[in-house]
């Protein structure tokens, strides 16, 4: 485990994990969410996993909430003093969730904690209020629009001014 | 105002939806209004509505009205 927050914790993707992932990655209700939206075949996914110990500054979790496999999260650096992130949560029981809100307050205190970062960044298709609602509870707001995607940003004190809303029920899940 | 009213009024306030639509059937994440946002709000006013402290399980396994209601009559609240 590399980290826990709010009973979930966030793992290293390991072999058994990535063809669950897989799967859920390539459930129309979370591909149309990606940016890139195709479906990922086996032996890419395969091949991704067997890149991952190479990658620098990206960082890829398996989420599991009582031992059992939830979803996925991932912080990139790719602009300085900055990150971007991501995640789904597959398992149907948990899906939309209170534990969505969980991994992404616990995800933003990791990446503010842990790197030099000034913001994280996301990314959101116009038409998914749902990701811009739940973005915008954790603090994120649009910096930039366009008919494909919505840009949206947080420094890390508009983190923590959300995240003050989210903790009294939040603080039932530590 | 009866505990079934209370309960229709915070629903319909937290999730701004009409009161018709407040049924035993209404399921989590099945319209757009009930998402894990709105039922972050939902949890809080429920909470607030009948003096009740949801646990986490709770909180997470409410996912209708009608489980809504089981969960808030473990807490002695009556419908």
């Amino acid at each position: 485990m590399i980290f826990k927050r709010y009973q979930v914790e966030f793992r290293t993707v390991e072999q058994d994990d990535i063809e669950q992932l897989r799967q859920w990655r390539n459930s129309d209700d979370i591909r149309l969410m990606m940016v890139d939206q195709s479906e990922i075949s086996v032996e890419q996914q395969k091949e991704w996993f067997e890149h991952l110990h190479t990658q620098i500054n990206r960082y890829h979790f398996a989420l599991w909430f009582r031992d059992q496999l939830i979803g996925y999260a991932n912080a990139s650096l790719d602009e300085p003093y900055s990150a971007s992130t991501g995640l789904y949560i597959g398992h149907e029981k948990y899906r939309g969730s209170m534990l969505a809100i969980c991994v992404g307050v616990g995800l933003s205190e990791w990446c503010f904690e842990l790197l030099s970062i000034s913001n994280i960044k996301a990314q959101v298709a116009p038409h998914n209020q749902a990701a811009l609602r739940f973005n915008e509870s954790l603090g994120y707001r649009v910096v930039e629009q366009n008919d494909n995607w919505v840009f949206l940003s947080k420094t890390k004190n508009e983190f923590e001014q959300a995240r003050k809303g989210l903790l009294p029920t939040l603080s039932r899940f530590v | 105002m009866t505990n079934n009213e209370r309960l229709v009024a915070t629903f319909v306030t937290s999730l701004n939806i009409e009161a018709n639509q407040v049924v035993d059937e209404l399921e989590y994440n099945t319209i757009s209004q009930w998402d894990s946002v709105a039922h972050m709000v939902l949890v809080a006013a429920l909470e607030k509505e009948f003096d009740v402290m949801l646990d986490m399980d709770e909180i997470i396994e409410m996912s209708s009205v009608k489980i809504a209601k089981e969960i808030l009559a473990k807490h002695d609240v009556v419908f």
